[in-house]
């Protein structure tokens, strides 16, 4: 056996055993020369006495020092390394560590990160490798990492770096680390797992690397109990001052036993909580409605109390609310023309001010849009006829893209110009049907108007439409349709955004549409519906990301992580929205992007939710490959059998601990000793 | 020195000064109080002859009556290294100025009532020796002398005390005013030798407060004043074992001066040195 350390940079600590002997020097009572008469007397009374107290003050010196160099040893955690004849016979050896370093592993089971658990035992396989044998660790996350580039002999330098690692914030990808693992050895040598085998991650391994041998040792003594914030969503996503906004999070139990947990928003202004009901191994939601005062971005969080697993426990939030819903409507028709299709849309989006606080319609020609509206405006309704520039069909197209709403009004000559391919439409338009009684509409699959009768609609006659055959794969995107099959009202994705088509006659003489109540109905529940989509932003941690936020004038745009570190953001293009693109994300949080020192816009980083379902699964169920050995190890004597170092930290905590106890012991009976005979004498 | 008003030193035993003084002596002389009779012989003084005896017996007697004598001080004073201490902490007058304030008050005190005065300042050896004299010039010798002293050397106490006493020629009292810290057996010897001579001997015990009790400081280190040795202590914690020495070495001298019939004051340096003369006089006067 010989010494070795886990923490060798902590025996500089022992340079610090001297201090209690410059303390006590430091700290001594000045002598003071006395001419003493008597002096006979004194010594002959007190020789004994003081010496006496100078062996109790070497005593304690000693003690002390001692006390010191037990706690520097105790922090460089030393062990025995064995060093035998077994260990020197045993041959060199290819291995690849493969520790899990995903967001589960940061759960606490026993009063132990399993991460650290499964950091001491990879320590112990590295440590008990014979002499010659080439290894090499790599960190399971979301992307795999090895800490060395290749398999390497150099093993204390190898063990030094896995002691200091630490579990990431990521999702596990364990397919790929074996891949890694397997190139890595090519063929030849072992494969050492510590992991959770997390279900949710590992059911994605189909098989095991063959010709390989595979040593799986699950980290967990069992299933780790834990309660996470798997989403929050906020409807609608993007709302305007004074508009009711409901704030809502998913909250699962991965525990077997039903649960009741309180979850707490605090956004801008509002502290809110409210309590939940969970089943076991289920989910519930927990809402929050609240309307926000006024405009400008704002930052928070939902969260839960600290279990196990503390890191999914919160989720974070962001939210632009603007003055107004900025809708363009787009049409060539002079506004007062009350034959147009835009007239009457336009009256029935804003028939006043008052009517409609939260929406502010500007109404353009094709030819006069510039650009400044196409990039702020949250919705484009485009009524023909209308006439768009080369350049303005571009802009709406990415606008829609990045998450902006679309409306087309097909009805009249220029109405196919107004479907834009780049978006593609569920539908084309054919040639146009007419009528002379009026067909009617009847719902499509997909249903919109939760809280309006279909017979509201079917009552409708409309004199014509665009004829179009949508194909089978977009049916769901049909709300309401014609006898014939075509299409009359479809939503459809695009992107980040959506784009509804409306294939409806919108003048006096297309029907009696326009002249019904539900026609402004209808668009106001459009409006609803477009803007219900609240799809939480999905930037997880190691996630490639842009940010896009708005910013005015030249001044530098920065970008600092939660902890308040500045992120060094690529800015991939500027006006008057910038577009970042930061380094992935490593910790969770709320990322605040500056502009000359006043924060323009926030983003939010959160952990991915499957890595909250801690349920283990059966490691025995994973498929060995072709020629590959698999061995799963239950107890951390089987890690490295026969050759485990023996760590000397409990036996140095208890050494310091007595120290301390002694040092105690004899400082209070010393002084308790002293004190009594000048009690006595006075 | 207002103090000492109405105070008057008085032997224990008969003096037996040179002239004619306040106090009773063994001698026989011309006083008017009666003491006996003796039978004439050749060449005593006619005078004495009682007349009126001769007449009854006629055979001659002589009337004899007491003679009272002056009284014969010796003040002996130790002017050694250790005399010097005037504290660490709490500052007094050292203890040489302490006893040769105790000196000239008694001084006075003496040649007060018209009694002869003598002075010894000693260290190692005899250094001053003024003869006993009854005469106001004697307390300029004497004030002059103790304000020269200066205190340095060893102390051999008993050595000087031999010297002091082979120079002395009648009995009187004896007042020795030191720190006693080296009374060995020697000095006991020669206070015997006094005290076989039936001098009245007073020890007056010099001590400053903090050679009772130790200087209230932190750490120490101690020197000794007659010799080159040092000691580092902790007065805290070592005050109570050194009190108890202290004291045991105050014990035995008073117990010594007890077994010897010698008078002994404990004299501390943060006294009134007159006020403690009173006192100590009014004790020796109870004691009578």
């Amino acid at each position: 056996m010989n010494w070795a350390f886990t923490n060798p940079l902590m025996l500089a600590g022992l340079a610090a055993v001297g201090l209690p002997l410059l303390i006590h020097w430091l700290t001594r009572a000045r002598s003071r020369r006395i001419a003493f008469p008597p002096f006979k007397f004194l010594v002959e009374a007190c020789a004994g006495q003081q010496a006496v107290n100078r062996l109790r003050t070497i005593i304690l010196l000693l003690i002390r020092c001692l006390l010191v160099a037990a706690l520097a040893l105790l922090f460089a955690r030393p062990f025995f390394k064995p060093t035998g004849a077994a260990a020197n016979v045993q041959p060199a050896r290819r291995v690849v560590v493969l520790l899990d370093a995903s967001l589960s592993m940061r759960a606490v089971q026993q009063g132990v990160p399993l991460f650290a658990r499964g950091q001491a035992e990879a320590a112990d396989v590295l440590r008990a490798l014979p002499s010659g044998s080439e290894a090499a660790v790599i960190l399971e996350g979301a992307t795999p990492r090895s800490l060395l580039p290749a398999l390497s002999e150099n093993i204390p330098a190898l063990h030094d770096i896995l002691v200091k690692s630490q579990p990431t914030f990521e999702n596990g990808d364990p397919a790929a680390a074996l891949t890694l693992a397997a190139n890595m050895l090519n063929g030849n040598g072992t494969i050492y797992v510590f992991s959770d085998f997390q279900k949710s991650n590992w059911e994605s391994v189909r098989e095991l690397p063959g010709g390989l041998a595979c040593r799986l040792r699950p980290v967990a003594t069992e299933a780790v109990d834990n309660v996470a914030i798997t989403s929050a969503r906020m409807v609608p996503a993007a709302p305007v001052t004074g508009e009711p906004v409901e704030i809502s999070c998913t909250v699962f139990n991965c525990s077997p036993k039903p649960r009741e947990e309180t979850v707490r928003l605090e956004l801008g202004e509002f502290t809110r909580e409210t309590r939940v009901t969970l089943p076991a191994f289920g989910a519930a939601d927990a809402a929050f409605n609240i309307a926000f005062s006024h405009a400008g971005s704002f930052a928070g969080k939902v969260a839960l109390a600290p279990d196990n697993l503390s890191e999914d426990n919160t989720r974070f939030l962001a939210v632009n609310v603007g003055k107004a819903l900025e809708i363009v409507l787009v049409s060539d028709a002079d506004e007062s023309d009350w034959k147009s299709s835009a007239y009457y849309i336009s009256r029935a989006l804003v028939p006043s001010p008052q009517a409609a606080p939260g929406i502010n319609l500007v109404r353009r020609r094709g030819q006069d849009l510039d650009r400044g509206i196409l990039e702020t405006a949250d919705v484009f309704c485009l009524a023909a006829p209308a006439t768009l520039s080369g350049e303005a069909v571009e802009i709406i197209t990415r606008r829609v893209n990045e998450g902006a709403r679309l409306i087309s009004f097909l009805d009249g000559p220029t109405a196919p110009a107004l479907m834009f391919p780049a978006l593609n439409p569920p539908f084309q338009l054919q040639n146009t049907v007419v009528s002379q009684n009026g067909d009617p509409v009847t719902m499509g699959a997909r249903k919109l108007f939760g809280d309006l009768e279909a017979g509201d609609f079917s009552a409708l006659r409309f004199r014509r439409h665009f004829q179009n055959h949508p194909p089978n794969s977009r049916v769901g995107d049909t709300l309401l349709s014609y006898p014939d099959g075509s299409a009359a009202l479809t939503i459809s994705a695009a992107r980040r955004g959506l784009m509804v088509l409306v294939n409806f006659p919108l003048t006096p003489d297309g029907g009696d549409f326009i002249g019904n109540p539900i026609f402004p109905a209808t668009l106001h529940e459009l409006l609803r519906a477009l803007r219900q989509d609240s799809a939480e932003s999905t930037v997880t941690p190691s996630a490639t990301w842009t940010l896009d936020v708005p910013t005015a004038g030249e001044g530098a745009v920065t970008v600092t992580d939660p902890d308040g570190k500045k992120v060094e953001a690529q800015i991939l293009s500027s006006g008057r929205t910038t577009r970042l693109a930061p380094p992935p994300a490593k910790i969770p949080g709320i990322y605040s992007v500056k502009q000359n020192d006043a924060v323009v816009a926030f983003a939010v980083v959160n952990v991915d939710p499957r890595e909250s379902d801690t349920r283990p699964m059966a490691v025995e169920n994973l498929k060995p490959g072709a020629n590959s050995a698999v061995t799963v190890l239950r107890g951390e004597e089987e890690v490295a059998p026969g050759e485990k170092s023996r760590e000397l930290w409990p036996h140095l905590a208890a050494a310091a601990v007595l120290l301390l106890a002694a040092e105690m012991l004899l400082l209070a009976l010393w002084r308790s000793a002293k004190t009594k005979p000048v009690e006595a004498a006075a | 020195m207002e103090a000492l008003r109405g105070v008057r030193l008085s032997p224990r035993g008969a003096a037996e000064g040179t002239f004619a003084g306040p106090h009773k002596s063994h001698f026989r002389g011309t006083a008017v109080e009666f003491a006996d009779y003796r039978e004439y012989s050749p060449g005593d003084d006619i005078r004495l002859v009682d007349w009126k005896v001769f007449a009854r017996t006629d055979r001659h007697y002589l009337r004899l009556y007491d003679a009272e004598r002056n009284l014969l001080t010796y003040l002996v004073v130790d002017k050694s290294g250790s005399m010097e201490f005037s504290g660490a902490v709490t500052r007094t007058p050292p203890k040489l100025e302490y006893a040769a304030r105790l000196a000239a008050a008694l001084g006075y005190l003496v040649l007060r009532e018209g009694d002869e005065l003598g002075l010894s300042l000693v260290d190692a050896k005899l250094h001053k020796h003024l003869a006993a004299a009854a005469s106001w010039p004697q307390m300029s010798r004497v004030l002059d002398s103790l304000g020269n002293a200066r205190a340095e050397g060893k102390t051999d106490l008993g050595a000087c005390l031999e010297q002091v006493f082979a120079q002395t020629k009648r009995r009187g009292i004896l007042a020795v005013m030191s720190d006693f810290l080296d009374a060995d057996a020697r000095f006991w010897k020669s206070v015997d030798l006094f005290r076989s001579s039936r001098f009245d001997v007073m020890l007056f015990h010099i001590v400053h407060p903090e050679e009772i009790d130790l200087p209230a400081v932190a750490a120490a280190r101690f020197v000794e004043t007659e010799g080159g040795g040092h000691f580092n202590a902790e007065p805290d914690a070592v005050r109570a074992v050194y009190r108890r020495r202290f004291d045991t070495f105050l014990s035995e001298i008073k117990a010594n001066c007890q077994a010897r019939g010698c008078d002994w004051y404990l004299a501390k340096t943060s006294d009134d040195p007159y006020g403690f003369l009173r006192n100590c006089f009014l004790a020796r006067k109870n004691a009578r």
